[in-house]
């Protein structure tokens, strides 16, 4: 047998070697290879060494959660999914009927000439659009405004607008279906005007209602299907909001308020823009420097002392915010690192009056070529000062 | 086939915590990707539920990269600091630690994908098998792809060490 390759070696040493004869075959070579043997004994301290590097960088101890917890939330998993399947067919649906109507409309409006659409398309849509309760009922006349069918409550016709009485004459079919409208109403109105049945009616629901139902996975799934929905929802109605006040839509709002209220940024923010990572080099004008392998949170881009000046947000292994502020510095007049450490120390004493513990926060100063960063965190100064210097010419 | 997902799960979870680890470098984040594996893994049920929750859980761990590291990572920053602060015992002991893991990150980081790939599949517990259809390599080339991965790391790790202890 030749020699024992490096993978062979490996793989020898995993216990994945071929089948057990190859296996006897590679280790009658070991016994009379001394070179082999060298070579063994090398991987075997490297495979080592490898896995006590890895060993050392573990997530610490990990605690499962029961597995019930899994499968319930798989469960619920499968109930939004099809949740969200059946609000898509609904919406789906919804959007044929808009668009069969809009059609139908169109072709009415085609048929009986330029004189009349208004009270057409009207007509037209009264067969599927639900009586309005205290409204004028669609493709009545002014006169059946003015006199009310027999037996109609009162609130009803002194709730009827001025609307209805801009309108043109109804076609025979609308006012014929105007006529048993007006006949059917009372009925509906006596049914949903009083506030005694309206209170009975509660009362039957109430002793109608069923127990609670037994908190079962399936029931948590619609309740977790129930608040995704109403969470989006209120996200939605949060964003238009939003933009009725003209607020940025890139801009992390909580996270904002957030690092304002912690003090952290608060490094006068209205002067303070967000930008993405090619607006902040084109901000400064070169490269924007970052300590490789943190993830890069944030860019805001702005001045000091008229000077254009990126700061970038970082995240430490701990979770903490590491802040680099940047800025070029022309090479005949000296780097003025006090002026951007002055306004950090302004904040400092902002974020320590919210007594928020841990150790102070660090601020150092490092230059890459023709840019000043002036690092800062909740960290030791020393490891701060490591990290700067990390960050690449 | 009827699979024992309990038995899966029993004996999975912490190898996929410690794949996605490595991947993710934060542990919690490690944890509730593991859930959504097993989770997703519940829905689909599949053969291999082994190899199956390994490949979802890379490309979990792939899509949080992509896009999810802003959208959470800000949410993490506005956790209170004293929550975040509480478990730090030996604060000398924590830094150790911290720069250790960030040795193993940038050593790591300096392997190919591949590489790192094999490497931290065959370190969750996946046997070679396992790892080639994982992979799409071919078994009989596990070894040597382990190899030079455990070469490369070995190396690199070392002048990271060399650096940090120079910088101190």
């Amino acid at each position: 047998m030749s020699h024992i390759d490096e993978g062979q070696l490996h793989a020898y040493l995993d216990g994945e070697y071929g089948t057990p004869a190859e296996r006897e075959q590679v280790e009658r070579h070991l016994e009379t290879c001394t070179e082999c043997q060298g070579r063994l004994e090398s991987e075997r301290k490297l495979r080592e060494r490898a896995a006590a590097i890895l060993s050392g960088s573990g997530p610490g101890a990990v605690s499962a959660p029961p597995f019930d917890d899994i499968v319930a939330r798989s469960q619920a998993a499968r109930v939004r999914s099809r949740y969200l399947r059946l609000n898509r067919v609904t919406a789906l649906g919804w959007a044929a009927v808009i668009v069969l109507a809009v059609g139908v409309g169109w072709i009415a409006r085609g048929t009986v000439g330029v004189d009349g659409p208004a009270q057409e398309i009207t007509a037209l849509s009264s067969d599927s659009a639900p009586a309005p309760v205290g409204g004028m009922a669609q493709g009545e006349t002014p006169e059946e405004i003015a006199a009310p069918a027999p037996g109609e409550a009162e609130p009803a016709a002194s709730g009827r607008g001025a609307v209805g009485r801009e309108r043109s004459q109804p076609t025979a079919m609308a006012k014929s279906e105007a006529e048993t409208r007006a006949m059917n109403e009372p009925q509906l109105l006596a049914e949903a005007e009083p506030d005694e049945r309206a209170e009975e009616a509660d009362r039957l629901a109430a002793v109608e209602a069923p127990a609670a139902p037994a908190a079962t996975p399936e029931r948590a799934a619609e309740a977790f299907a129930d608040a995704d929905e109403a969470r989006d929802r209120q996200e939605a109605d949060d964003a238009r909001m939003r933009v009725a006040a003209g607020v940025r839509q890139d801009a992390p709002q909580d996270a904002e308020e957030g690092l304002a209220r912690r003090g952290a940024y608060a490094l006068d923010e209205d002067a303070w823009r967000v930008a993405g990572s090619d607006a902040a080099e084109q901000h400064l004008g070169g490269t924007v420097h970052i300590v490789p392998e943190l993830p890069v949170l944030a860019y805001r881009v702005g001045e000091i002392d008229g000077v254009p000046t990126v700061r970038v947000i970082q995240q430490l292994p701990s979770g903490e915010p590491l802040e680099l502020i940047q800025r070029r510095f022309d090479a005949d007049q000296p780097p003025a690192v006090g002026r951007v450490e002055s306004a950090l120390e302004q904040t400092r004493y902002k974020r320590d009056s919210l007594d928020v513990g841990g150790p102070p926060e660090a601020v150092a100063t490092v230059t890459r070529g023709a840019y000043l960063i002036t690092g800062r965190a909740v960290i030791s100064a020393d490891s701060l000062t490591v990290l700067l210097e990390t960050i690449p010419q | 086939m009827s699979v024992d997902w309990a038995e899966v799960y029993r004996t999975t979870f912490e190898d996929l915590v410690r794949f996605l680890h490595r991947k993710v470098w934060d542990a919690d984040r490690a944890q509730d990707l593991a859930q959504e594996a097993f989770v997703r893994a519940l829905d689909h049920e599949p053969d291999n539920p082994r190899a199956w929750l390994f490949t979802v859980a890379g490309n979990l761990a792939r899509d949080e990269a992509r896009t999810a590291i802003r959208r959470r990572e800000h949410l993490t920053l506005l956790k209170s600091e004293a929550a975040t602060r509480a478990p730090a015992p030996d604060p000398a002991e924590e830094l150790e630690h911290k720069l250790r893991m960030k040795q193993v990150r940038g050593a790591l980081d300096r392997l190919n994908e591949k590489d790192r790939d094999v490497l931290l599949l065959w370190d969750a517990g996946l046997n070679y098998a396992e790892i080639a259809a994982e992979t799409g390599l071919a078994q009989g080339a596990i070894g040597t792809t382990l190899a030079r991965a455990r070469r490369r790391l070995v190396e690199a790790y070392g002048e990271l060490e060399d650096r940090d202890v120079a910088h101190r």
